[in-house]
């Protein structure tokens, strides 16, 4: 790479591969803000979390409230930045990506409204523009990592995750399609498509999405180089002999089960089908605590040979996350075994949901965000002057030297700031680095106090216990609002409200 | 004439890789300054992995900051993988600010 003359200009550093800053930023604000009224939602729907309600109109509301408008919302965005630096490739279609955002806004605002009414029409014709907007999604996505030079176990870790999400999405639409009554014929695989939608959605597209990008993203912000990667490929594969062995298992109750209104349904000792389903679902979910187990021990290994020895709080929040992956895979296998009902799978769906997919999204947004801020508001102003870790970091004391070089500076600003175009007292404005726009350590009781939320809520649910669902989404909700206060100074939403303004 | 001990502290004091916060020579990023012609710095430097997520940044940064530095006229950065960065070529203040 060689580059002859200064660039950059107001408004960060737009690189050839990265998108707009806009178009991930947008995402992201959708999904900080869904986080909020799904911390919110959450505090109010808590009653009904701990007296099996997981099927009550308003708690699917709730729950669609979490994946779609702030998961899914938020991950789209942080996709569509990552992307292109995970695989050194530009996003296939930016117009479509910028577009799909507005599609998205009112599909998924209809559809959790929709949801929360049980309203058929509403539920069909805003459950179709959610479909199309998410098909949008993942084809972009796919058909842009597919043209990366960049191959390996995290390029299918992301495509297979886009390829299931596309597939739960799919189940999800034939189930509003049989409540609607466009295809009552449904009715009788409801529970098949209810579970494919669940596996696929959950132990599908965001654990593959997550433990695909983890690849990535975790010896990045470790600063780790040389650990084994070996690993990686069986891990994949057994994550895939999870999701299908279980979604085989599935679907060889069908027609078999009696109903027990729950996810993986319960009573399937009927048949020779079911019971082989059974044993699938059990297989599948060995395979799938296998898989968890090989990335724990990748995870070690980036650890231990990670340079910034020092590791902060959201990256141990992604460790325990993983922990809380493969805890949660136990749980299943635990479920299947007991045959707890609706509310085991209420509180293994939670725990999984958010013990792991939610905890490991909140550590690396702690990275995330913060970055995406400094590019857009500090990247050009960088190299022009000190920045604002000189005063503690190695180099910034050796005052002889440092003189001399603010000599040179001052020779050559006037020829500098007239070459570039940029206002000369700029150069004296102290860039800031990421460290100064959020202090990282207090993100450790906001993710801790959101974990022991999680175990509590997800047990209190297990067995009924009201009270105890009360408590923890009440720390859930605290901890939620903690988040996003955290990230909202980061981000200044009057600032970035004006530098997303008419930039579309 | 480029001194180039001079864009070596220039780039020490300005440049820092924004994620991790330290500047640019300690992490051993930079790995040769010439002048191949009078007036022209070629800069050849490397990122701590390939796909950095700062790397745009980062190179337009030093290219501004070596830019500032009398006799500079024009700066060609090169960034290469091979040899690819190691912690080896840290400073030993950088990896006391690792804890490393």
């Amino acid at each position: 790479m060689e580059r002859a003359v200064p660039m950059g200009g107001p408004g960060g550093v737009v690189t050839s591969q990265s998108p707009p800053f806009t178009v991930p930023m947008r995402y992201m604000l959708l999904g900080m803000a869904g986080f909020v009224l799904f911390g919110i939602d959450l505090a109010v729907q808590s009653f009904h979390l701990g007296a099996g309600g997981a099927f009550l109109p308003a708690v699917v509301a709730l729950t669609h409230l979490l994946t779609l408008g702030s998961l899914l919302s938020f991950i789209m965005g942080a996709v569509y930045q990552l992307a292109t630096v995970a695989f050194l490739i530009p996003i296939a279609s930016e117009r479509g990506a910028r577009w799909n955002f507005w599609l998205y806004l009112v599909a998924v605002t209809g559809l959790i409204v929709s949801m929360g009414l049980w309203s058929g029409p509403g539920l069909m014709f805003f459950g179709t523009l959610a479909t199309v907007s998410l098909y949008v999604y993942a084809i972009v996505i796919i058909v842009s990592v597919s043209r990366s030079k960049v191959r390996g176990p995290m390029l299918w870790f992301v495509i297979s995750a886009h390829v299931y999400l596309m597939i739960a999405i799919l189940a999800a639409w034939l189930m509003i399609a049989g409540i609607a009554g466009v295809a009552p014929g449904l009715g009788n695989v409801y529970e098949q498509l209810l579970g494919t939608h669940i596996l696929l959605a959950v132990g599908g597209f965001f654990t593959f999405l997550v433990m695909g990008f983890s690849f990535k993203l975790l010896p990045m912000f470790t600063l780790s180089h040389g650990f084994p990667t070996w690993r990686q490929k069986w891990t994949f594969g057994l994550a895939h002999a999870a999701v299908c062995l279980i979604f085989l298992g599935i679907w060889l109750h069908a027609g078999t089960a009696p109903g027990a209104g729950g996810v993986p349904s319960g009573g399937a000792s009927h048949g020779g089908l079911s019971a082989i389903g059974s044993a699938l679902e059990g297989i599948g979910g060995i395979a799938g605590v296998a898989a968890f187990g090989s990335q724990l021990f990748d995870i070690r290994d980036i650890f231990r040979k990670r340079l910034r020895k020092k590791t902060e709080p959201p990256m141990r929040a992604v460790v325990v996350a993983a922990v809380g992956g493969i805890v949660g895979v136990l749980l299943v296998l635990l479920q299947l075994a007991v045959r707890h009902g609706q509310d085991g799978w209420q509180a293994v769906v939670t725990f999984y949901l958010l013990g792991w997919v939610v905890l490991t999204l909140m550590g690396y947004a702690y990275k995330i965000v913060p970055f995406l801020i400094w590019t857009e508001r500090y990247s050009a102003k960088a190299g022009r002057s000190p920045a604002s870790g000189a005063g503690g970091s190695p180099g910034a004391s050796r005052g002889s030297a440092a003189g001399a070089a603010a000599g040179a500076r001052r020779n050559a600003a006037a020829r500098g700031a007239a070459d570039a175009g940029v206002d000369a007292g700029a150069k004296r404005e102290r860039i800031p680095v990421i460290a100064d726009l959020i202090q990282l350590e207090r993100a450790r009781p906001v993710l801790y106090g959101f974990a022991a939320g999680v175990v509590v809520l997800a047990a209190s649910s297990a067995v009924e216990f009201g009270i105890g669902a009360v408590v923890g989404s009440l720390v859930i909700t605290v901890c939620i609002l903690w988040f996003v206060w955290q990230l909202g100074r980061v981000v200044d939403p009057k600032r970035v409200a004006k530098e997303l303004s008419g930039r579309d | 004439m480029i001194n180039l001990d001079e864009v070596r502290e220039v780039l020490r004091q300005n440049v820092y890789d924004p994620e991790i916060g330290i500047n640019v020579v300690d992490l051993g990023l930079i790995y040769d300054l010439q002048e191949p012609e009078e007036g022209t710095l070629y800069v050849k430097m490397t990122m701590t992995t390939p796909g950095c997520p700062a790397h745009d940044s980062i190179t337009e940064a030093v290219e501004w900051a070596a830019a500032q530095v009398f006799g500079v006229a024009d700066v060609k950065v090169d960034v290469v993988w091979d040899p690819p960065w190691s912690p080896e070529m840290m400073s030993e203040e950088a990896r006391q600010q690792l804890y490393w």
